[in-house]
């Protein structure tokens, strides 16, 4: 899911989002922050997790626009740094003493399992699987189907023809941003259910795998992603059974920069 | 020299040589981030050279310049015809490897970083770093004034255009990245010497941050706005009042934000500095016609 967030922002806007990530972990938090001033109202804590997500990619939106219009990518992406780089430290400032925070037991469905021979899984984790399996195919419907989607694609694919075709090329780049912040709120929350903590240096490590499979996939490939992150998942998973040591990122990286310089389109990009 | 005095003096210095190693290759449009895992790399070097085997001073920084080199020489020629996009990821994708390979690495301290380089007495290891800082000046500034800075402008203005002038882009990428990092293992040395040592955790978002923030709040397209900005944004953090000091990097980040938003070409622009050098040709002419 993160992963399609960062396409549809490269795409459409033609930003390469470094502080998503971080944004979306601000989203965990918000979530993390409401619950506990709720006493652990669920319903109320979810949807502040979701809100907030639309709230941060539509607040920030703005920040974008005029490198946006100017193609300032070099430009556009270190604004993105920065917010990513102060997201951080907000959270490691003025949320819980900058400790890590601990999602309920009850989000995360703690009491009920499901076991299968020698397996036991969690049911906050397979809740997480199925909505997302549930949000991506409605994401991709949306995409593909309504006319919003058909807009959003139109301008990822060429944005002069878009503008001639009398598409607004800024609108639709500040719903992207909403939209990136609808799935990011989602994918804050699903992830607060399977892993059931967070920090704030989550952001840091959540953008190097992102950008890993982005790139190992190429840029705009829904399908290559998806095999491409299950690829990583397993050598990371590798990587901290039989190295010592924290390697985990160090993969990641070397995955980015292997494929950067020696298929620079990708595993499933076309050679332009 | 109080202590403060000593360390606002040196980490202006050795910003401003970092600043200047991000600086040329961003002249010809290549955002390279080379200078900041040379950095680590010629910190790490120096110190574990310095501790290990003994090594003096200057054969520190020599063999961390040449080790640097020769680390980025091997990407280089593969970073060269990518540029934009690719280039900058896979140079932020290095500096992240070198710092997990230090902070994982026991034989360069791990996580509680490396300590013990013999401490230089400050007067020498300030007049070292403003010698090399004279020393980078002047060649980035001649570099700028050359045939080899109207390239880089051509490059900045339209590369298809600059390589039908006949301008190898290819290969002056790979020069400048270089140069680039040389000047950022430099940094890298002075860096370790004042610390008399080196720890993971000075490589990481922040270091990138405060580059970026020097080079954009300086300006971009000049090398002068560096030898202001650098002073003046570590000077800020650290005579803020203490509860403000832990928000630096919240600072740093809006500083950067505000900047590019309503002065892009950053405190110093090409105008500005044209303009300048104009008015001090007219003073010189007056001063020596009168």
């Amino acid at each position: 899911m993160v992963v399609i967030c960062y396409n549809l922002l490269i795409l459409v806007t033609g930003i390469l989002h470094l502080g998503y990530a971080s944004l979306l972990v601000l989203s965990m938090y918000a979530a993390w922050f409401v619950l506990n001033a709720t006493n652990n109202n669920l319903i109320l804590g979810i949807s502040a997790g979701i809100v907030s997500g639309i709230v941060i990619g539509t607040v920030t939106a703005p920040l974008f626009l005029p490198f946006i219009k100017r193609r300032a990518i070099l430009e556009a992406l270190v604004i993105s740094l920065a917010l990513g780089i102060i997201s951080g430290d907000v959270m490691s400032h003025w949320f819980n003493l900058g400790l890590p925070i601990a999602f309920p037991s009850s989000l995360q469905m703690e009491g009920t399992t499901i076991s299968w021979g020698l397996t036991i899984i969690r049911m906050g984790e397979v809740v997480t699987l199925v909505a997302s399996i549930i949000i991506v195919f409605a994401f991709l419907y949306f995409l593909n189907r309504t006319k919003r989607g058909r807009i959003l694609r139109a301008v990822a694919q060429d944005t002069e023809v878009a503008r001639i075709l009398g598409i607004s090329v800024t609108k639709t780049a500040i719903f992207s941003f909403a939209l990136a912040g609808l799935l990011g709120g989602l994918t804050a929350i699903l992830f607060a259910m399977s892993t059931g903590t967070a920090s704030s240096i989550l952001g840091d490590s959540l953008v190097i795998k992102a950008l890993a499979v982005l790139f190992l996939a190429s840029i705009g490939n829904l399908r290559g992603g998806l095999i491409c992150a299950l690829i990583l998942g397993v050598v990371e998973s590798l990587a901290m059974g039989y190295l010592p040591g924290d390697w985990t990122n160090a993969i990641a990286f070397s995955v980015v920069v292997v494929i950067l310089l020696f298929k620079p389109e990708g595993l499933f990009g076309e050679q332009h | 020299m109080t202590q403060f005095q000593f360390f606002f003096l040196e980490f202006s210095a050795i910003y401003i040589l970092l600043a200047w190693a991000i600086y040329l290759p961003f002249r010809a449009n290549q955002p390279y981030f080379g200078p900041f895992y040379s950095m680590c790399l010629g910190a790490y070097f120096a110190t574990y050279t310095s501790i290990s085997w003994g090594w003096p001073f200057w054969l520190t920084l020599i063999g961390a310049v040449v080790f640097c080199v020769l680390f980025s020489l091997i990407p280089a020629f593969k970073l060269a015809p990518l540029g934009g996009f690719p280039m900058l990821i896979a140079t932020m994708a290095l500096f992240f490897i070198v710092q997990t390979a230090a902070r994982n690495m026991q034989v360069l301290g791990g996580r509680h970083g490396l300590f013990g380089i013999p401490p230089l007495p400050p007067f020498i290891l300030l007049g070292i770093t403003y010698g090399f800082v004279l020393i980078v000046g002047f060649c980035v500034y001649r570099l700028d004034n050359s045939h080899i800075g109207r390239a880089l402008d051509a490059i900045l203005f339209d590369k298809h255009v600059a390589a039908t002038l006949g301008i190898d882009i290819a290969r002056l990428s790979i020069q400048l990245q270089l140069i680039s990092s040389a000047i950022g293992a430099l940094a890298g040395v002075l860096y370790a010497n004042t610390f008399c040592g080196v720890f993971h955790e000075a490589f990481g978002f922040p270091l990138i941050l405060y580059g970026m923030t020097i080079l954009i709040f300086g300006g971009m397209y000049t090398m002068w706005g560096i030898i202001i900005a650098a002073p003046v944004l570590w000077g800020v953090t650290q005579v803020l009042p203490e509860a403000l000091k832990a928000f630096s990097i919240i600072i740093y980040g809006a500083l950067l934000i505000v900047m590019l938003l309503i002065r892009p070409n950053g405190i110093i622009d090409r105008k500005m500095t044209k303009a300048m050098s104009g008015g001090a040709r007219a003073l010189l002419k007056r001063v020596v016609g009168s």
